[in-house]
């Protein structure tokens, strides 16, 4: 709460800022503070770098994108690079080692599918080549041979097996079964939205994939509806591309701002683009499901950057409000994957699986088999109710605060408290209002979200209040704590 | 903002990474910089890409044949060391590619003192190649550790050169948000390029 412009930052607490040794807090207010101020906007900008540093950093980046989009997009239609590798015989695309190459299946971002024959066992492959702007890159390329043995480890029947990783060629690559019933992604558009049992067999599935990998420590980092095959015949759906979302992150050596393939199915900590764990698929997962059950990804925008903030910060729109198909209950389960925040998830795909099992046996034969009780419908939460209350008795408590503080001399800060059962606004140790709601014998989990929201909706009055009243110390001597990670994790 | 770790180089540390355990992130780190200066280098004197992949790969085997020879006891780093020699063999190498092409095309005392003339451009060329190459490491290893939102605040602000308002709405963070981003950017690149220069 920075009273003035007039007031400057020295560089000493600009230089905690770049090094983020600030704390969030107080970092805020900076940030606040440099929007409005250009001598410490330039202060920082020296701290940081001279001018020569800023702009030789520009120009090599500049010409960096440059060389990268001219290439990209030379390769990129056609797959030149793979003729050299390819040695000519007989029909087809020609010997790729011991194996005939048929047809060329898909081109991503990784390099390309092929479809193969392994004459030895009598079997159609598939080939999956590292492209050579990937492979000449070291750390992708360690990462790629690490990923595919690491992913060769885990046997499951929910997960693409993986014959052999062959490093040792130009081209790395990797051997696969072929899979020929197309994938999810073609199959959501092809038919739109699956069948609410059909939406559960296949999570249960994938669930249990996950479960098995995440045992090993492998994580996928990309599952949607593309990286799911599907089976001909027996419609069983199996995971592939395991962990090989990294390689691409890589060969981010590119160094372009755009973001590398789709951020649809993305977490939010992969979003912000913290260390991940295997929660991260399970908000994956929850993704993949909204997608099956409504035929479209749950975050749209118009550009993926769009996309990844509302993953950060929304909740999707609820699934029977897109498919009215889809019971209630279907968006309970989703939400429970797709939490903003990892730790209020369920906390692994085994229990997931666990979930969507029993939800599809219910589906499969209601009269019998009860709808799990986490998923069941709940009276309106307490909270919900508080939320409500909290903003009427504002309008009531705030005067009160004010003329507490006005009776005294010399106002001491007030603060806000935040407890499980009530919100207490204190001065000097002396509780001026305390929000109580009545009590009730087991109490409801609370949601950050929701009590942030309290405290902004009550922060606002307050505001409101003050300016009706014409006085402006009231807040500046309120230290109103940010709704921050900190407030939020006390009520866990 | 995630934290930034930066990594303390003891050079003894890396040095045993990449003699025993190839640990594939320490050769990442150094192929990251190197490969692509060498393949650039080769492929500007007209080399087919699968050639010029051959020429990188004879100079990376050649240095890493040379690891087993770094003096632990002698002054400077391991990796300064890595870099000189890299230097001198790519330098070599592509000297004796000129050398041949010279002698299919003739020869005479002008050609003598181009080539002299040439051979000094090719030192300055690995510099600048490298000098570059590490920026775009640096922004690389940045990136990864400091999350998209902010990645992208710099890059449309400062590479982009768009108006900081319109990346702050398009972004929807603060102004002060795009600010901090991009010094803190710019501060975590020159870091680790400093870093790695004086190598």
């Amino acid at each position: 709460m920075i009273a003035s412009n007039e007031k400057h930052y020295d560089d000493e607490i600009l230089q905690q800022l770049l090094d983020d040794r600030l704390g969030d807090k107080r970092s805020t207010v900076l940030q606040t503070h440099l929007s409005k101020c250009p001598r410490c906007r330039a202060a920082l900008e020296q701290l940081a770098g001279n001018d020569r540093w800023w702009s030789e950093t520009v120009e090599v980046l500049v010409d960096s994108q440059a060389a990268t989009t001219t290439t990209h997009d030379s390769s990129l239609p056609r797959v030149d690079w793979l003729a050299p590798i390819l040695e000519q015989r007989g029909d087809g695309l020609g010997m790729l080692d011991r194996y005939p190459v048929t047809s060329l299946i898909g081109q991503g971002g990784m390099g390309v599918v092929l479809c193969a024959m392994d004459e030895e066992l009598n079997r159609p492959v598939a080939i999956k080549v590292l492209s050579p702007h990937l492979a000449g890159v070291g750390a992708a390329r360690a990462r790629f041979m690490r990923e595919a043995q690491a992913a060769a480890a885990i046997v499951h029947p929910s997960i693409v097996p993986i014959y052999s990783v062959v490093t040792s060629a130009r081209l790395p690559y990797l051997v696969m079964p072929l899979v020929s019933g197309g994938n999810l992604q073609q199959r959501i558009d092809r038919e739109g939205p699956l069948e609410l049992s059909e939406v559960l067999r296949i999570g249960t599935q994938v669930a249990d994939g996950l479960a098995a990998a995440h045992r090993l420590g492998v994580i996928h980092r990309d599952i949607k509806p593309a990286n799911l095959l599907v089976e001909q015949g027996n419609g069983r759906v199996l995971i592939s591309d395991f962990g090989l979302a990294r390689v691409l992150d890589d060969a981010s050596m590119t160094c372009s701002g755009m973001i590398a393939g789709t951020p649809q199915y993305m977490s939010p900590e992969q979003a912000r683009g913290e260390t991940l764990d295997a929660r991260s698929d399970l908000f994956s997962l929850g993704s993949l499901l909204y997608a099956l059950s409504t035929g479209r990804p749950p975050f749209r925008a118009d550009n993926p950057l769009a996309v990844l903030k509302k993953i950060t910060e929304t909740a999707p729109r609820p699934i029977h409000h897109v498919n009215e198909r889809m019971p209630e209950w279907m968006n309970r389960l989703v939400s429970k994957l797709m939490t903003i925040r990892a730790d209020d998830r369920i906390p692994s795909a085994a229990e997931a699986s666990e979930l969507l099992r029993e939800a599809h046996a219910h589906v499969l034969n209601p009269s019998s088999v009860k709808l799990p009780g986490s998923l069941a419908k709940h009276p309106p939460s307490r909270l919900r109710r508080m939320v409500t209350a909290g903003s009427i008795v504002a309008m009531i408590v705030a005067p009160t605060i004010w003329m507490a503080l006005h009776d005294n001399p010399s106002p001491a800060p007030a603060n806000w408290k935040l407890s499980q059962t009530e919100l207490v606004v204190e001065s000097k140790g002396t509780a001026l209002a305390t929000i109580a709601p009545t009590p009730t014998p087991t109490p409801a989990p609370m949601l950050p979200n929701e009590l942030s929201q309290v405290l902004i909706e009550l922060d606002r009055d307050l505001m409101k209040l003050e300016s009706e009243l014409g006085i402006s110390k009231l807040t500046s001597n309120l230290s109103i704590p940010v709704p921050t990670n900190s407030v939020q994790g006390k009520t866990q | 903002m995630s934290v930034f770790n930066p990594e303390p180089i003891t050079r003894l540390s890396l040095l045993v990474r990449m003699k025993n355990a190839r640990d594939d992130d320490a050769w990442g780190d150094f192929m990251a910089v190197y490969e692509p200066v060498i393949y650039a280098m080769t492929r500007r004197r007209g080399l087919q890409d699968a050639d010029a992949r051959e020429i990188v790969q004879e100079v990376l085997l050649a240095v890493s044949q040379s690891i087993e020879n770094f003096d632990t006891s002698a002054d400077g780093t391991f990796r300064g060391w890595l870099s000189r020699i890299t230097r001198n063999a790519t330098i070599d190498r592509l000297r004796r590619l000129a050398a041949r092409r010279e002698s299919v095309d003739g020869s005479g005392v002008a050609k003598q003192l181009d080539h002299q003339a040439a051979m000094q451009l090719i030192e300055t060329e690995f510099d600048t190649d490298r000098r570059r190459q590490l920026f775009r490491w640096a922004a690389a290893q940045v990136r990864q550790r400091t999350g998209e939102t902010n990645w992208m605040a710099f890059w449309k602000s400062s590479v982009d050169g768009e108006p900081i308002a319109s990346v702050a709405r398009d972004l929807g963070i603060d102004e002060g948000a795009v600010y901090v981003a991009r010094c803190r950017i710019i501060r975590r690149i020159r870091e680790l390029v400093d870093d790695r220069l004086i190598e």
